[in-house]
């Protein structure tokens, strides 16, 4: 048995018929064709799959597509305006705050939250606000650094 | 200008892609007529299978096929163990990629399912009805080395998959003349890799022209090209091995897997792309593990703390396969760093690597040389407390003097250069060693104990001479190698053997091409991880890929500078030898005005309307 939804993903309206049991982070990667949400652990537990449901931030490898129906998405692809990058994501950038990238998406989704509800944390309040997102490859120290670069900006707004 | 870019501090060439979601790594990969692989997988560490029945999975809603090991007869050979480890009596047990009548580690894959869906695959895996006697399983590397213990394998006695040894000095006398000995017994244990992205694999075979292709999460393409022609049987011009973008690796990706080969299997069989993606438990269960280590260590010294032996005794789990590099990770890779910057007399370690009932064990950051550091240092502190000397003390007065001219330590390594001492009095001054000393005499502040922990330590990385590979057993060359390309417009596209994987060489190799010739390093691109368009390599594991791979990218732009310069000379009509080069201009000797640049020269070459005789179209090497 199949349901219909109408998710909004990046502004574009998708509407589909899904399987109750369909995880959100399956209609992303394979209904809506949207690589950029990782899946790292499908258990919440590494946080790559992350992102925004109605601008609040959400793992997505534990809701079901269903549950979001009407609501509006956002993923890493949805960040950007055009070819000017988000705040966070160029703080990312420049802090070299990333290496072989897997986790990177989630991480700046889960930024974005920290910076929605935290606009000038400090290291505490990022490492603290990010505890459910895991690398392995940076030792955090440079997404600490990425994270405190881009408050003070509109990050957490956009 | 040189010194400028290489070692500058500039944004990554590679991060554009990867902070927007656009990166493509294996699982984000589609392709059409693609259906989905899922692995059945022991439960058991150690059990018959007395019996499979795939029927009801076969007939449950979209599956398209299920295969066992009887399906792969002729078709699939074990997965092979290519780090041949010399005078050390290796026993390589079949490691079958659906396994053959007993299972020997949870994880072990014992049928495949492949069905249109993701979802489909997962649920028939209920279906497939396995059934299992289970027999006694051992993990413990020292226990399986011991008469009676379970056996893994039946002819291979006491599990014991080579002994090795490692000896220089006569440690016996050593221990002997000793005023003090110490000992300790060790465990570096068990651990799991845990790279951020899973493993996967997308096998696409055309049965038409009898050509693979499989994007997979690895760190040496070429590797696993190579293996796969072993294993499946087709030549290896007709495999295409793809690393698109691979999310961190930490060992963990070099080996090729029984999973990556099912897939392709798979998807030969059905002449259908197929993909695979591993579950983050199946990671944890079937993704080579690291480690594994009991140590029996004894150091032998003088009174005043003068080192004169050590002597130990490893048991080193491998887990119930070799996998493909396993053999020479806690042998060549650690038993070969027991000096450390010491000046240590005698050393004597025997290896034994074990059979045991547990996921295979494999590289994982560092790969056999943390173990041996950590032996190492451990032993230089017990002996320390033992002698009540302080941790620092005890190191400074047995470093290996400051030498410029090489060195050769007891375990046969000789060292370049190096100037330990030098090293050590500089950290224990940044880091005010007496002050924190001081400190934590004083008690606990705040609350809080103050513990100050001191180690050193000489790594062997950048894997690389050739000769060397084939001494040690390696079966790879471990070379490295780099085409790079001027386009007319002077852009520059570099073509590596090594796949890095999060490294960063985008961006650095960009930078080295930009010392060498002159150009802009947003100017060059590099491209990695394709067996049909990149040259040979040997992949990127033990920080090898910038200092080999880095070196053989400089040798060959410096070929390009050499034919650029003859270009140059031919255009202001001068002579070769009056040519001179300096950041990316080509000029006369004393004439510094009259000069061509490498954009220039590019586009000649390239237009090659105007090239001196005997010099062919182009601008690469």
């Amino acid at each position: 048995m199949k349901v219909p939804v109408i998710i909004s993903v990046n502004g574009q309206k998708y509407e589909r018929e899904v399987e109750p049991r369909l995880l959100l982070v399956h209609f992303l990667r394979d209904a809506v064709a949207s690589t950029g949400t990782k899946i790292g652990c499908d258990t919440s537990q590494c946080g790559s799959c992350t992102v925004l449901l109605d601008g609040v931030s959400l793992k997505s490898c534990t809701a079901l597509a269903v549950q979001v129906d009407g609501a509006e998405v956002t993923t890493i692809e949805g960040l950007a305006t055009g070819e000017t990058l988000h705040p966070l994501q160029d703080a990312f950038w420049e802090k070299h705050g990333l290496q072989c990238g897997f986790c990177t998406p989630g991480m700046i989704l889960a930024s974005h939250e920290l910076l929605r509800t935290t606009p000038d944390p400090s290291d505490a309040q990022i490492r603290h606000g990010l505890e459910g997102n895991m690398c392995r490859c940076t030792g955090y120290q440079n997404i600490v650094r990425a994270v405190r670069h881009a408050a003070g900006t509109t990050a957490g707004q956009r | 200008m040189s010194a400028r870019i290489f070692g500058s501090g500039i944004r990554r060439r590679e991060d554009p892609r990867l902070i927007t979601g656009t990166a493509t790594y294996t699982d984000d990969l589609t392709m059409p007529r693609m259906v989905y692989a899922a692995m059945v997988r022991s439960p058991h560490a150690h059990a018959m299978v007395t019996s499979i029945d795939t029927s009801r999975a076969a007939a449950a809603a979209g599956v398209v096929a299920v295969y066992t090991h009887t399906d792969t007869e002729g078709g699939l050979q074990p997965a092979p163990c290519a780090w041949l480890l010399p005078d050390s009596e290796l026993k390589i047990a079949d490691y079958h990629c659906l396994a053959k009548d007993v299972v020997r580690y949870v994880g072990d894959i014992v049928a495949v399912v492949v069905a249109e869906s993701r979802y489909a695959a997962e649920d028939a895996l209920e279906f497939v009805e396995v059934a299992y006697e289970p027999l006694p399983s051992v993990i413990d590397p020292e226990a399986a080395a011991t008469e009676g213990a379970p056996q893994l394998h039946a002819d291979i006695d006491r599990n014991q998959a080579f002994h090795w040894t490692v000896a220089g000095g006569d440690v016996d006398a050593a221990f002997d003349q000793a005023e003090v000995v110490v000992s300790d017994r060790i465990i570096q244990q068990r651990l799991i890799p845990n790279a951020m992205e899973p493993r996967a694999a997308l096998a696409s075979y055309t049965t038409a022209t009898g050509e693979l292709t499989l994007w997979n999460t690895t760190q040496n393409p070429h590797i696993v090209r190579f293996l796969t022609s072993l294993v499946l049987g087709i030549s290896e011009d007709k495999i295409r091995v793809i690393a698109p973008e691979v999310g961190g690796g930490f060992g963990s990706k070099i080996a090729a897997y029984p999973a990556d080969f099912v897939t392709m299997f798979c998807s030969k069989k059905l002449g259908r792309p197929v993909k695979w993606t591993e579950t983050r438990s199946e990671n944890y269960q079937a993704t080579t593990h690291g480690r594994d280590h009991v140590q029996q260590v004894e150091m032998a010294a003088k009174k005043d703390g003068t080192l004169l032996g050590l002597r130990c005794t490893v048991h080193a789990g491998m887990g119930a396969y070799l996998s493909t590099a396993a053999p020479g990770i806690p042998t060549i890779l650690h038993g070969l760093m027991l000096s450390g910057v010491y000046t240590l007399p005698a050393v004597k370690e025997d290896v034994y690597g074990v059979y045991t009932n547990g996921t295979p064990v494999e590289a994982y950051r560092g790969a056999g040389r943390p173990e041996a550091t950590f032996m190492l240092e451990r032993m230089m502190d017990v002996l320390a407390a033992k002698l009540e000397m302080d941790p620092a003390d005890i190191r400074k007065k047995n470093l290996i003097p400051k030498f410029e001219d090489g060195h050769e330590v007891v375990t046969t390594l000789n060292y370049d250069s190096g100037d330990y001492p030098g090293a050590l009095d500089k950290v224990l001054s940044h880091a005010d060693y007496s002050g924190l000393r001081a400190k934590q005499a004083a008690g606990p502040a705040n609350g809080a104990y103050l513990g100050v922990g001191l180690a050193t330590y000489v790594e062997i990385c950048g894997l690389g001479p050739s000769q060397v590979a084939g001494a040690i057993g390696f079966q790879g060359g471990l070379w490295e190698s780099a085409i790079v390309r001027f386009h007319p417009s002077g852009k520059v596209h570099v073509f590596i053997g090594a796949s890095p994987h999060g490294q960063g060489e985008e961006t650095t190799f960009a930078q080295i091409v930009g010392s060498e010739l002159g150009v802009d390093p947003q100017d060059v691109k590099v491209f990695h991880g394709d067996t049909d368009t990149t040259p040979m390599g040997w992949g990127t594991y033990g920080s090898r890929t910038t200092a080999v791979g880095g070196a053989a990218l400089a040798l060959t732009a410096r070929k390009i500078r050499d034919k650029a310069k003859v270009i140059a000379a031919h255009l202001l009509e001068a002579a070769v030898e009056d040519m001179d080069y300096e950041d990316g201009k080509f000029f006369v000797k004393g004439a510094p005005d009259q000069h061509k640049t490498i954009t220039e020269i590019a586009l000649m070459a390239n237009v090659a309307w105007n090239l001196p005789a005997g010099i062919e179209a182009g601008l690469e090497a």
